[in-house]
């Protein structure tokens, strides 16, 4: 895992610089509340049920 | 099974673990290096195959460290001082902070790690999202100081040392609100001082001794 995470840092790093801005932070953005949202569901609700 | 792996792996466990465990990193280590938020995978990916929360967490720290080090080193020509504060001063409050922070999961239960893990992440997810507004209002109603920024980067070291979890969003965010605009060079610094917190919660969750009370991870 930890070789893997150098590879993707690696990639990451490289094909970040190339990618536009506004809309990085608009995916990033969109993916953050699916995560969190999926938390939430796993925590809160899928574990009390 | 996390429901994130749920989505990411139908079914785990007819999956090599290694191969699973291989792809995560590679997408979170991609993902740190970009903007943060590798964890929202490499977590989950781990709690997937049976490690206990704070074990799953203090593993993706460590896990994760070498991969914003490279994601670091691809964007050094960036890096530089913050709002006028010294990267090497910024580096030493995120390494202060971390150490903080690891201690603190040290003596967390998994339970209450457990139900703490989706408050984190609602902060860090509505801090990216809305900082630059909140920022925008701070900035107008209060001077922010040297000292704000200082006492700022401290806690997120903490965060950062806690819940290694969206910690470069939640740095890229705070930064947001400070003021700093500049997304390469956040990009830049944010990658170094994740690695910062990461590197000193990573050595304290590996040392062999442990104080009273204090949770045996590995």
């Amino acid at each position: 895992m930890i070789v893997a995470t150098v590879l993707g840092g690696y990639a990451g790093g490289y094909y970040s610089k190339r990618i536009n801005a506004a809309l990085l932070r608009t995916i990033i953005i969109a993916f953050n509340f699916i995560i969190t949202a999926l938390f939430f569901v796993k925590t809160y609700v899928v574990t009390a049920s | 099974m996390s429901v994130t792996a749920y989505l990411i792996v139908s079914d785990c466990e007819t999956m090599d673990i290694g191969i699973l465990l291989f792809l995560s990193g590679i997408l979170a280590g991609a993902m740190n290096a970009v903007a943060g938020g590798g964890s929202f995978v490499s977590f989950p990916v781990l709690l997937s195959v049976g490690i206990s929360p704070v074990t799953a967490n203090a593993s993706n720290t460590v896990a994760l460290l070498p991969g914003s080090l490279a994601g670091a080193w691809q964007y050094r020509e960036y890096a530089g001082n913050l709002q006028g504060i010294s990267l090497t001063k910024m580096i030493l409050l995120t390494l202060g902070g971390g150490g903080v922070g690891a201690l603190l999961l040290l003596y967390t239960t998994a339970s209450q790690f457990t139900k703490f893990i989706p408050w984190l992440l609602l902060v860090s997810s509505l801090t990216f999202a809305f900082g630059k507004q909140l920022g925008h209002y701070i900035r107008k109603t209060r001077q922010i100081s040297r000292t704000t920024v200082m006492t700022g980067q401290f806690i997120l070291g903490i965060y950062g040392g806690y819940f290694g979890g969206a910690v470069g969003i939640m740095m890229m965010a705070v930064w947001n609100i400070f003021g700093m605009t500049d997304i390469k060079q956040i990009n830049a610094n944010k990658n170094l001082l994740v690695a910062a917190a990461n590197a000193v919660a990573a050595v304290l969750f590996s040392l062999p001794v442990k104080l009273p009370g204090m949770k045996q991870l590995y």
